[in-house]
């Protein structure tokens, strides 16, 4: 595709893709929706949440804490997204307009630019590893310091290698999220496969988690917590997925089934294996089981499955950007997605280890950020708005429109916001993982949720609807 | 409410949508139940029983 046909094609779905799906458009079903969600739940990522698990939980415990918090994870998810999202036909972040404001709802953009940027430093800062480990047991390279330039170059090569794909526009790119998919299944059931055969199952529910507290209903519940805040992060992925489809029940499944368990299941893989060998690192494992080759050849299967997560992540990213004004002119396709890369490649050439050892941190701020949006969400729109929007008032942006509230922001989605983060971080600290007594017994998320709900709800039943906008 | 001008095609998009013949089914009272049960319900149990 020429530069030309990038900008056009790349600010027309900016712009037209906010616009409602019509019963025609909704081309798919229960079973297409099924496939999309499969492509997209089973993602590289998953490997590295199960090997952060693994810090906390043996096998036993840590299924279980992985299975269930990957479904309340993405109940909160679908509650907030697909009601209002296939009932008009609209992604989420237009369906923020109504609690965050015309201008708030940048917030949005904001925090799915964010998420994006983490996910693909995690993704292409393993994959540098990958490199740099490979090249270590190779004997390419023996000492520290090489290793550690193998890594960040690997790192970067893979940045430089996504900008290129995003340079051939959107058709293409949704094309390889089925590749994606296919490479992390095939390069997750090897592995699974090694590890049992080279292993043993028993030797796997045996294994003793590294860095465990030391009170096992704490590991539980941090276990737990970090898979539901890692499914959070579907949130700004959903509304644009499920209004393909002309029903809500045909949404659901597909979304809690195919979508939020695999991230759970395949997060199995990662839990196992780092705690048979006491590594994130997919190559690491699999040199351990089956040589240098065997890790060779799962180089070449991760970097298919990360480079190719990283651009869908990077192009939604990147179209999400364009949705503001200020990037729909005289900024070209190429500087925003350089905009959305170039933070990854800082933080892969500088801080990788910093970002990766530190990966709970990161799973953590999910929680902060997607916790209350969802709570903000559903507050708004099962009991307030009781499931009807103003379909015009989500597309006017000027002072008295629908969703302008004061200045284009609701003081009551920011005061949630607020409330749900100091929630959050009361229960348990992002950074240091610090806790409050009660976080093992109620986690940090869930109650984020609530308390954004409950707040929400109070002040715009006490001040917002009084003051007669924002359309209630 | 403002009288701001939008694209004559969304403006066609929003008129449609609006009928409520044009939304998408939304879930039923039996899809919330279902919904409740496996998003909270079976997580707390299997929660439960991964601890006993």
């Amino acid at each position: 595709m020429s530069n030309n046909g990038i900008e056009i094609s790349s600010l027309k779905e900016a712009i037209q893709g906010t616009w409602p799906i019509l019963p025609k458009e909704r081309t798919w079903g229960a079973l297409g929706l099924t496939a999309v969600a499969i492509s997209a739940g089973v993602a590289a990522w998953s490997y590295i949440i199960g090997g952060f698990v693994a810090y906390y939980l043996d096998a036993k415990m840590g299924t279980i804490a992985m299975i269930a918090g990957s479904l309340v994870g993405m109940f909160f998810v679908v509650m907030a997204t697909i009601p209002g999202s296939v009932k008009y036909g609209i992604e989420t972040i237009t369906s923020t307009r109504p609690q965050f404001g015309t201008k708030g709802a940048y917030f949005s953009i904001f925090i799915q630019y964010a998420s994006i940027i983490g996910w693909n430093c995690l993704l292409l800062i393993l994959l540098g590893k990958a490199a740099g480990n490979i090249a270590k047991e190779a004997g390419w390279a023996v000492d520290p310091s090489s290793i550690a330039l193998i890594s960040v170059l690997g790192s970067l090569t893979a940045i430089t290698l996504s900008w290129l794909l995003l340079r051939k526009g959107a058709e293409s790119i949704r094309n390889y999220s089925y590749w994606i998919a296919i490479a992390v299944t095939i390069l997750g059931l090897w592995i699974l496969y090694k590890l049992v055969v080279g292993v043993g199952l028993t030797t796997i529910f045996a294994a003793k988690p590294a860095y465990a507290s030391g009170d096992l209903l704490w590991d539980y519940t941090a276990g737990f917590e970090v898979l539901v805040a890692s499914v959070l992060s579907w949130w700004p992925y959903m509304g644009g997925i499920v209004r393909m489809v002309p029903s809500s029940r045909q949404a659901v499944w597909p979304a809690m089934l195919c979508m939020g368990l695999p991230t759970g299941v395949i997060s199995l893989i990662g839990l196992y294996s780092a705690l048979a060998t006491g590594s994130q690192d997919p190559t690491a494992w699999l040199i351990k089981f089956g040589g240098i080759e065997m890790g060779i050849v799962a180089l070449i299967f991760l970097a298919v499955a990360n480079i190719g997560t990283a651009v869908v992540g990077a192009y939604v990213a990147a179209i999400g950007l364009k949705q503001i004004p200020v990037f729909q002119k005289g900024i070209s396709w190429n500087w925003i997605t350089l905009i959305v890369l170039a933070p990854v490649a800082i933080i892969a050439t500088f801080v990788p280890n910093l970002f990766f050892d530190n990966s709970g941190t990161f799973f953590a701020f999910l929680g902060v950020v997607f916790a209350p949006v969802c709570g903000i969400q559903i507050a708004d729109y099962f009991f307030l708005r009781k499931q009807q929007l103003n379909t015009r008032g989500l597309y006017e942006k000027e002072s008295g429109s629908a969703y302008y509230f004061i200045g284009g922001v609701n003081p009551a989605a920011v005061i949630a916001l607020v409330a749900g983060f100091f929630t959050y971080t009361y229960l348990l600290n992002p950074v240091s993982y610090e806790s409050a007594a009660i976080f093992k017994y109620v986690s940090a998320s869930i109650p984020a949720v609530i308390v954004s709900m409950i707040v929400y709800y109070v002040i715009t039943k006490l001040f917002i609807e009084k003051s007669s906008i924002g359309d209630y | 409410m403002g009288e701001e001008q939008l694209d004559p095609e969304l403006v066609k998009r929003i008129k449609l949508v609006e009928n409520p013949d044009y939304e998408g089914d939304p879930l039923t009272g039996m899809d919330y139940v279902l919904l409740f049960l496996v998003g909270l319900i079976i997580p707390a149990i299997l929660m439960i029983w991964g601890w006993s």
